[in-house]
């Protein structure tokens, strides 16, 4: 795991010395989707060939929209609290 | 958007095949994804070093700013967490490396794929997504219900660009800023949280 985090901090580092060489930058960066989705198209063969998640899609369906609603319900009702005490009160002209 | 359609289409491509044996078995045999993995880390890094942009976005810190992506940070991994208490089938370190993802779903699913299970990477790609498409339907509900800042904090990392004209339209041009903000640090802290999480 340590060496996901190893080579995308090389990549940052090689990143900020690239910066010289805008159309090199320019190319890697459209590079990026592609090999997202090579990824994501091994990984769907991945998940294919795996029966168990194949026979259980519908529980992971199930699971990855609960997790959904419930990640944006947490991430909401924090930003209430935070909007009432700190955003609001700043530009109380909005709705007084 | 388009691109969000391309790579959910990549990703059930990829199963059609596999599921109906179209695939040869040298690719399942060997283990080439973590090395393609390991190159979009890389590349992804080049973008973020590289991004003037973006780093003097991060330099325009104020505490109200900061506060926006802290928000979405301890709102997703609570939610996370405290959903596993409710299901049999997830332990919590699970359910918040998914919410770790904060609707950047390629990354995210990716990474758990490989560093967790197959199961746990199809739940996180279908979660983030479906993140995505909620912030985009509900923007205007979320602004009504839980004031200019809900849409932001809903959108997660995408705040930074597929959510963001639907942001803007709804919470107004100052919110876009901070959308920006917030998006860019969620996407940079999505692996290393994601990792992060899945090593305990």
């Amino acid at each position: 795991m340590l060496t996901v985090i190893l080579i995308m901090l090389a990549g940052i580092v090689l990143g900020y010395f690239l910066r010289s060489k805008p159309q090199l930058i320019k190319v890697l960066n459209k590079s990026t989707i592609w090999v997202i989705f090579i990824l994501l198209l091994f990984m769907g063969v991945s998940v294919g060939s795996n029966s168990e998640v194949v026979n259980n899609l519908d529980t992971i369906g199930l699971r990855g929209l609960q997790l959904a609603i419930v990640t944006i319900l947490g991430s909401v009702l924090l930003s209430w609290v935070a909007y009432l005490w700190v955003f609001k009160t700043k530009r109380a002209d909005n709705e007084g | 958007m388009k691109d969000s359609i391309l790579i959910v289409m990549c990703f059930v491509i990829g199963l059609i095949l596999s599921f109906y044996q179209w695939i040869p078995s040298y690719f399942l045999e060997n283990d080439i994804s973590s090395y393609v993995l390991y190159l979009l880390m890389f590349v992804v890094g080049i973008g973020i070093g590289s991004d003037k942009e973006a780093l003097d976005t991060l330099r325009k810190i104020n505490f109200k700013v900061l506060l926006v992506p802290i928000v979405v940070i301890v709102g997703s991994l609570g939610g996370a967490a405290l959903f596993s208490l409710l299901v049999p089938d997830l332990t919590m370190r699970e359910t918040m490396a998914v919410g770790a993802g904060f609707g950047y779903y390629s990354l995210s699913s990716i990474l758990i794929n490989e560093l967790h299970s197959e199961t746990l990477g199809t739940i996180a790609l279908v979660a983030n997504v479906i993140r995505e498409v909620l912030t985009l339907l509900f923007a205007p509900v979320l602004v009504w219900a839980f004031g200019k800042l809900a849409p932001v904090a809903a959108g997660g990392a995408t705040a930074m660009d597929t959510t963001l004209p639907i942001i803007i339209r709804v919470s107004g041009n100052e919110y876009g800023l901070m959308a920006i903000f917030s998006g860019v640090v969620l996407t940079i802290l999505v692996p290393f949280l994601v990792t992060f999480i899945l090593s305990f």
